[in-house]
């Protein structure tokens, strides 16, 4: 009877507890309302809706490299790569159109989470209304950007309610984008502006306006060609400009270098996915602009100095040739040079290109050399990728205002203001055109004794013509059939303006009286090129002699002849700036051209190429004019060659389509 | 070690002469129930090496020394043997009793034992005596071959790493396929079985059919493997001691290029000039040393395998005291091991310890407590471990790295490497400055009282609690690759180090009742019931930090350093598990059996629907021997036919997978004006950030559903024992992490999706060759055939592939693939076809080679093909390669696995050998790729010397590719090889010390003895050692890169007991 007793006890004191038993709760995380119950977690729950964008799938690295690369802008500059999105050689398998769709897809979900989640914590209803516009202008942006490269596709504006609910299939194109302008249209009067945000890393009221008349002049373009929605872009493009919140920054460069300077310019760029350290701090940045895009930097020694760059995107002949003499933005967007390394020295120098090679050229338009960062990562960047600028708004304001109105005035001011920033004006004032130099021709003679020991690059000075301001650099190298360095390139680092006759040009420094010298200097005095062999100061007479050391106590320093100097003449031209008197066609075409100009690189190009509908004929064009003429680098065009009708879209991935028959694939892949 | 020799020695020089010639001794030997006279038995006096044989009548006659009490040792295969003291008896006859020692063994089974004669379940066990005779630290590295079915790979062969064994096939596509491991009674499923020593290891019995695991149900379906430690034994307290010291050598190296072979190879791949902002390999190797080509001949190259390996070895010490009463049992034990790995600055310790005691309390009351304590020791980088790149791991820099740079063991970067790209590092530097540590502390305590109410009714009650500890350290000095300032890492993170330490605490209770009654001597009935529960408890709390300012500080430094979230880390969970179970056993007269068993799990891995479910098995077996009309077969010896069927599952998934969960982790951070903000992440996923995952509230068991058919016959007596199963299994419902449409915002749930089926064969055969008056050869055979199947993948999916992230050039190529209707662990790629000849081209008038038209490309660019160039075969006939081409160029699974040992005895002399195999799978070694033809396209990279026979326009036959000439986009069958191997696994001569000389010096037993493991290997793969599986999964089989190659072992050893 005891033992009985003893097992019943025990066996009913295992049956009793058992479903509470069973019933665990999770220690290491909370039900999904507790991470959006403070104003503080609601704010992190808004960046991580911001988070897709800085990811390697969109703005971190692939919508500027791996999907950027083909355009008639630049091209992949790896001969080697012969599959990928980069040469349009791929098929719905292809990893980075796979990370595309899935970011943009995390950043809706998130947003959607957000929403259903906005009015838990208590806060400022001022802020959360700005929170609650910010997510959802950031659903339509991912939407937009989805609609756009794919086509129909699946419009989600509830959370992922369970892992059953996810075999959704694709809404038509029309219902996403009317999905996305209510968004936007509702964040407009939702969000903060510029000025009360102070950055350009949250999405502002005048952001929103931009974008949204991207998103309409895409809507008015091919495929939707929903031609009203022209007066919506103009709209939405003349709100912004009337705000007073943004203006063009006075310098081109300088925009970009403030980029690298971890600066905000909210006036001129008014939405920058935001992106901050190397990677090393451990908060995960995988940003990589100016990294996989920028100048040529992959010897160790350049790399160490100017920071890692792979240097994938190079140009094409038809973007450079779109610039006019005096056009800043050229050798700013296409860089003239690569970066040598003067192992003597120890020092990188400037390797300027030859006037001739084009094709050879980098995308210049993010530049590592002006990267703060104290240690440079080699892949990773901490600068932010500007989505939208105000020259963009301009531009699509003076397209609009076209398509609507025609060439009027306020067509012209818009495109005139993007201009004249162009060409170094202040984008206010009118100007009708300018006079530039415009090329530096080396002379064949003399040209000898040159040393590259530290100085690789030389100074070219240019004097008279009328003008002012022009200037360039010399590049020397060591050559083998000469047996010495000479200079083999020079290169204009600034046109000028104002000239009305050809300038006079010296390469070089010239001697001067009074001057200390250190050893190992080169000046040239006359027409001779003379080496300082033992420093001092120079007295007020000029070495002449042509061969051998000068006296010290006659010259200061010792100068020791070396050569012959090297010589150049200057090319003048005029470009015109204002544009005026043209046909609602040719307005047209020159904001295209603008645009290009203006905006290479930024991944704007293959979405004007479709919505104007030149997508396939410009591409293909532009493969027929590479392999013809681009020399060794006609393998770039692989890109063009490889595009048709079928890639106006992109396949659905196939980590939609593999595992989801309720979706269809877009046609021809 | 040197104290035994000397004792051995002292031994043996005392050996004494035989007796002197006098008394007679005769005698018959008979069976003890047929009467029958038993011929050839052996008679032997004890102690001497005298002895005699019996006759056709089964008769003996022996001459001993007069006066003697003698000692007869009467051994006969399959009788039991005995000792007779003759006293002053000269006529001695003698009835021998068979012995079905094989069917009398007592196996393990769930919850309980059982006689193997009658098993109704298929259950392989493990001569424990034979696989302790393999120095090695775990038992699991001796497993391999030892039982049909079980096949165990490890990855490499580096102290501790992982082995990965499965029974019977995976049955998981994505999950653990390990099995569950019921030590001592306690299931637990990932154990450290470095954890137990080997020494005190009592029995392992492999659980592996249905019937046989479906009493652990919703845990079994990957098999169950039982161990059961050592007890005391009743009797006078036994003290052994065993030691083992061996002395470990690296097999074999890699045969590189010569300095002549890598310049000329050099200059070939880069054949510019160059200068000293330029330095090509004209200008580095010939114009700056100013040398010529051919001065390279006689240089001696540089070795840097040498000095990377060393001689490593194993000194393992046990000590026990055995011992006990009527009333009490007790054994107390200990052991140090420590093994050092044949690459520098590798090693592994435990030190370990045990103590069980049984005790009869009284008539009706029995308890007892086994409880253990750990200490293991992971030291070294671990060979194989790579960080994106494949250039990070080791043995790319040990075989990379150029042989016309000078020895030099701290210059960190040799000068010719590209470090931007390149992450070659001196290997020794790195190697000896890592510090990569495991440290395990694991303490158990299992424990048990058993009511007996009535003879027949017994309730047990066992509780255990298991408490494991285990703090990863890794710590990067300037000296490291990862810290030093001239690489890219250390640039970016300094020096630097990170811990982590990971607790699990797990309980288990198990109450079972079981009533054992026979009815009229023919029914034999054993019911049990019982309930059980478990619990666990884990978390793990890390912290790194870089640029630790004081590195002599090492990890006590890391409070200074800048604290990196990417290590810091904080996860805590629990699950817990409760079930019934029941079963009932009947055999009427040991002929027929019949078992039914009954298991309901309730999880918390799951939701509340979702808590139960429930897995039945039922088995039969009908032992024919037992019929009257085979009970005169003499040549057949037992017979018995089994059958069962039962349904097992497995839960091995996250404790919340079944929840969705949001995280705010700082990784993944967003800054507004500059300022970091940590971002919420719904679905995030600690284990794997590219995976964002769902939770799936209907998530349940996956459920396998298995057939087995088998047969034991024995032969002669028992001398030959044969055992065959047949067996299918099917699992649906599979767990499954898997691909979910993405535009859901998540790319991964754990589904119950998917199908697998696993069909095989398994033979085992084991006999005793001969027994024959001091010689005695018994062998074991086994061998398994398991043929996997997918039958169903993911909603919608047909074909499942999967990339091996050796390289961030492959993260994204797939290098296997799942198809639906063919096997796991197809390796997938390119069909090699040799190279492009002169042929495939057409001369243009500027004498550039340009591919014909209907000559396939193999995906470069058509125009950059060149004659030697790599080709593929364009299977879909588009004229050129792509992701269209890629089909299955290799399979990872063999088509059969086994062993075979045999046992010598010969006096008091043994001999075991060992012979392992694996027949028909295929290695994918993709160290070919960087080393045969630098298919990573490095600078200054050193070569296979297979290389320097590569295609030239001389040599165009020749089968690799020329210089430059290689071009990749996926695998190819070029890198596949076969990986069959037969492997001569253990080799172990002993010698027993015969017991009067023993006498004296008090000592019970003493056997000295001297082993090989991995004495030699036959096979025809081509890298350091076919036993690798680098990244191990059932996706994943027979990938080779960087992995650490197995040793040969020399060992030599002592047990002894007081």
């Amino acid at each position: 009877m005891r033992h009985t007793l003893v097992l019943f006890l025990l066996l009913s004191l295992g049956f009793t507890s058992c479903k509470k038993f069973l019933n665990t709760d999770p220690s290491d995380f909370l039900t999904q309302e507790e991470y959006y119950n403070t104003e503080s977690k609601l704010m992190s729950a808004l960046a991580g809706v911001y988070q897709p964008l800085g990811t390697a799938g969109l703005y971190g690295d692939n919508m500027f490299d791996q999907l950027g690369a083909a355009t008639d802008e630049g091209f992949y500059a790896r001969s080697a790569q012969t599959t990928g999105t980069m040469v349009y050689n791929f098929d719905y398998t292809n990893a980075n159109l796979a990370d595309f769709w899935n970011q943009l897809y995390i950043g809706i979900e998130r947003a959607n989470i957000l929403i259903k989640n906005i009015n838990v914590a208590s806060l400022d209803e001022r802020k959360r209304e700005a929170i609650l516009g910010e997510v959802m202008f950031l659903r339509g942006y991912y939407h937009f950007l989805l609609v756009s490269n794919f086509g129909d596709v699946p419009l989600k504006t509830e959370p992922t309610p369970s892992v059953s609910a996810v075999y959704v299939s694709r809404n038509p194109a029309k219902e996403v984008y009317a999905q996305v302008l209510a968004d936007m249209e509702a964040a407009e009067s939702k969000v903060f502006t510029a000025t009360e945000l102070g950055y350009g890393g949250r999405i502002s009221k005048t952001a929103v306006e931009g974008i949204l008349a991207r998103v309409c002049l895409t809507m008015a373009g091919f495929p939707l060609k929903d031609e009203s929605k022209y007066a919506d872009a103009l709209k939405w493009a003349t709100l912004v400009k009337q705000s007073g919140e943004h203006r063009l920054n006075s310098s081109y460069r300088q925009v970009f270098i403030n980029v690298h300077h971890d600066l905000y310019d909210v006036r001129e760029s008014m939405w920058e996915v935001e992106n901050k350290g190397t990677g090393a701090d451990g908060y995960g940045n995988a940003n990589r602009l100016g990294n996989t895009n920028g100048i040529v930097a992959t010897a160790d020694a350049v790399a160490a100095v100017v920071g890692y760059s792979y240097g994938f995107i190079n140009t094409t002949a038809k973007l450079y040739n779109l610039y006019s003499s005096g056009d800043l933005r050229r050798d700013w967007n296409i860089a003239p040079y690569t970066y040598g390394y003067n192992t003597a020295a120890a020092s990188v120098y400037k390797n300027y290109l030859v006037a001739s090679n084009i094709y050879g050229r980098n995308a210049g338009k993010w530049r590592r050399e002006y990267e703060l960062t104290a240690t440079k990562s080699k892949n990773i960047t901490p600068l932010n990728f500007s989505v939208l600028r105000y020259s963009d708004v301009l531009l699509m304001l003076a397209e609009a205002e076209n398509h609507v109105n025609g060439p009027t005035e306020i067509a012209y001011d818009a495109i005139n203001q993007v201009r004249r920033r162009a060409f170094g004006f202040d984008p206010a004032t009118a100007v009708s055109s300018v006079s530039v130099v415009s090329g530096l021709t080396l002379s064949g003679t003399g040209n000898t004794g040159y040393l590259t020991a530290g100085k690789n690059n030389l100074p070219v000075n240019i004097t008279g013509g009328g003008g002012t301001g022009a200037a360039g650099e010399a590049l020397v190298v060591y050559s083998a059939t000469a047996a010495s360095a000479k200079v083999t390139v020079l290169s204009l680092t600034s046109p000028g303006t104002g000239y009305t006759s050809v300038p006079a040009v010296t390469v070089g420094t010239a001697w001067a009286a009074n001057t200390t010298y250190t050893s190992g200097t080169q000046v040239f005095s006359g027409n001779n090129l003379y080496t300082v062999t033992t420093a001092g100061t120079s007295t007020a007479t000029a070495p002449v002699q042509t061969a051998g050391a000068s006296a010290a106590a006659v010259t200061g320093a010792v100068f020791t002849y070396a050569g012959l100097r090297a010589t150049a003449t200057a090319v003048i031209s005029t470009s015109a700036v204002d544009l005026a008197g043209l046909s609602q066609t040719s307005f047209q075409q020159a904001v295209e051209d603008e645009r290009a100009r203006e905006l290479c690189y930024e991944t704007q190009r293959r979405p004007d190429l479709i919505r104007w509908g030149k997508w396939v004929s410009t591409m293909n064009g532009l493969a027929a004019d590479m392999k013809a003429s681009a020399g060794t680098y006609a393998y770039g065009a692989a890109g063009g060659a490889n595009i048709t009708d079928r890639t106006l879209l992109y396949p659905i991935p196939s980590s939609e389509v593999s595992v989801n028959k309720n979706t269809t694939q877009n046609p021809g892949w | 070690m040197r104290k035994f020799i000397l004792f051995l020695v002292l031994v043996i020089s005392t050996f004494t002469s035989p007796a002197q010639p006098g008394r007679l001794i005769t005698g018959q030997v008979t069976d003890q129930e047929l009467k029958d006279p038993l011929i050839g038995v052996s008679i032997a006096v004890k102690g001497t090496n005298q002895g005699a044989v019996t006759d056709k009548d089964g008769k003996f006659s022996l001459r001993v020394a007069a006066g003697q009490n003698v000692i007869l040792v009467i051994r006969y295969v399959g009788y039991t043997s005995q000792e007779i003291n003759t006293g002053a008896r000269d006529v001695i006859n003698v009835t021998l009793k068979q012995e079905n020692k094989s069917l009398n063994e007592v196996v393990v089974v769930g919850y309980g034992t059982s006689s193997k004669r009658d098993l109704s379940t298929s259950v392989g066990t493990v001569n424990v005596n034979d696989l302790n005779k393999a120095p090695v630290r775990s038992f699991d590295e001796a497993l391999a071959g030892r039982v049909a079915g079980v096949q165990v790979t490890s990855s490499d062969g580096q102290p501790g790493s992982q082995v990965s064994i499965t029974v019977r096939g995976a049955n998981s596509i994505t999950q653990d396929n390990s099995p569950l491991y019921v030590i001592d009674g306690f299931p637990i499923e990932s154990a450290d079985n470095n954890l137990i020593n080997p020494q005190e290891i009592e029995s392992i019995d492999v659980l592996k059919d249905a019937a046989a695991t479906a009493i652990y149900g919703a845990r079994g379906a990957n098999g169950v493997i039982m161990i059961t430690t050592k007890k005391g034994k009743s009797g006078d307290p036994v003290v052994s001691f065993n030691t083992t010291q061996s002395f470990t050598s690296n097999i074999k190296t890699m045969k590189l290029m010569n300095n002549y072979e890598y310049v000329e190879y050099q200059l070939e791949r880069d054949p510019a000039v160059g200068d000293a902002a330029n330095t090509t390999p004209t200008y580095y190797l010939l114009t700056q040393p100013g040398l010529s080509l051919e001065d390279y001949r006689n240089m001696e190259a540089t070795d840097w395998q040498s000095p990377f390996f060393r001689t490593g070895g194993l000194q393992d010490y046990n000590l026990a005291i055995r011992g006990g009463n009527s009333q009490t049992l007790y054994s107390i034990s200990g052991s140090a091991n420590k093994q050092d790995g044949t690459i520098i600055n590798t090693s592994y310790k435990r030190y370990q310890g045990r103590v069980t005691l049984d005790q009869n309390i009284n008539k009706w009351l029995k308890a007892g407590v086994n409880t253990n304590y750990s200490y293991l020791k992971q030291s070294g980088n671990s060979v194989g471990a790579s960080t994106n790149s494949g250039t990070t791991n080791i043995l790319y820099s040990v075989w990379g790295y150029s042989p016309t740079s000078s020895f030099s063991e701290d210059e960190p970067v040799d000068e010719t490497t590209a470090s931007g790209n390149d992450y070659k590092y001196n290997p020794l530097l790195n190697q000896r400055n890592l510090v990569r540590d495991n440290i395990t502390n694991s303490f158990n305590v299992n424990s048990y009282a058993e009511l007996a109410f009535s003879p027949s009714l017994k309730l047990r009650v066992t509780g255990v609690l298991n408490s494991n500890n285990v703090l990863s350290e890794s710590f990067n000095n300037s000296l490291s690759y990862y810290g030093n300032p001239q690489t890219n890492a250390g640039k970016t993170n300094g020096v630097n180090g990170s811990t982590l330490t990971a607790k699990a605490f797990n309980w288990t209770n198990e109450n079972t009742l079981t009533w054992s009654k026979v009815y009229n001597k023919t029914h034999n009935l054993n019911v049990l019931g019982g309930f059980t529960q478990q619990g666990n408890k884990s978390n793990a709390y890390g912290y790194g930090a870089n640029f630790l300012p004081n590195e002599s500080l090492g990890l006590s430094g890391l409070d200074e350093g800048i604290s990196n979230p990417a290590n810091t880390r904080a996860v805590s969970s629990e699950w817990t598990a409760a079930s019934f179970l029941g079963r009932v056993k009947y055999n009427y007269r040991s002929k027929y059996y019949a078992e039914v068993s009954y298991r309901a799990d309730g999880s918390s891995k799951f939701s509340e629907d979702n808590h139960w479910s429930y897995f039945p098995s039922a088995s039969a077996a009908w032992r024919f021997k037992a019929e009257n009309w085979l009970k005169d077969q003499h040549v057949l010896s037992d017979g018995k036919l089994r059958f069962s069927y039962g349904r097992t599952g497995n839960n091995r998934v996250g404790d919340f997978s079944y929840l969705s969960t949001t995280s705010l982790p700082g990784t993944l951070s967003y800054s507004f004006n500059n300022t970091y903000l940590a971002s919420v992440i719904p679905g995030y996923n600690i284990a794997d950030t590219r995976y964002y995952v769902i939770g799936n509230p209907d998530l349940k068991w996956e459920t396998t559903v298995q057939y087995n058919a088998g047969i034991d016959l024995s032969f002669i007596n028992n001398r030959i024992n044969v055992t065959v199963d047949a067996y299918t299994k099917t699992t649906k419902d599979l767990l499954l992490n898997a691909d979910i449409p993405t535009s859901s915002g998540y790319n991964r749930a754990f589904l119950n999706i998917g199908k697998v089926e696993n069909k095989g064969l398994e033979f085992s055969l084991s006999s005793t060759n001969i027994n024959h008056g001091d010689f005695r050869w018994t062998s074991n055979f086994n061998i398994a055939f398991n043929r996997n199947k997918v039958l169903a993948l993911a909603r919608d999916q047909q074909v499942l592939t999967t990339s091996v992230r050796w390289d961030n050039n492959y993260q994204n190529t797939p290098a296997y693939v799942a198809r639906v209707g063919s096997s796991l662990g197809q390796m997938y790629g390119f069909i090699w076809d040799g190279n492009y000849q002169y042929s495939d081209f057409n001369l243009t008038s500027t004498g550039t080679y340009v591919l014909k038209d209907n000559v396939p490309g193999n995906g470069n660019t058509r125009a950059n093909i060149q004659p030697g160039d790599i080709r593929y075969r364009d299977l879909n006939g588009d004229n050129t390669v792509s992701a269209a081409d890629y089909t299955v160029i290799g399979n990872g699974l063999p088509l059969h696995t086994g062993g075979f040992g045999n046992n010598f005895t010969y006096k008091d002399f043994d001999l075991n050998l060992f012979f392992q195999w694996s027949y028909g799978n295929d290695i994918q070694n993709t160290n070919r790729l960087v080393f045969e033809g630098n298919g990573l396209n490095k600078t200054f990279l050193q070569q296979f010397a297979s290389y320097s026979d590569r295609w030239t326009p001389e040599n165009a036959s020749a089968e690799n590719h020329r210089v430059n000439g290689f071009y990749g986009g996926g695998y190819s069958s070029r890198t596949v090889e076969d990986g069959s191997y037969l492997r001569l696994k253990t080799v172990s001569f002993g010698y027993s010390v015969p017991v009067q000389l023993l006498k004296a010096v008090h000592v019970k037993s003493l056997r000295v003895y001297a082993s090989v493991q991995n004495l030699f290997t036959w096979t025809n793969y081509s890298g350091l050692d076919p036993e690798v599986n680098s990244y191990a999964s059932a996706l994943t089989a027979g990938f080779d890169y960087s992995a650490y190659p197995r040793g040969r072992t020399v060992a030599f050893g002592a047990n002894l007991t007081f």
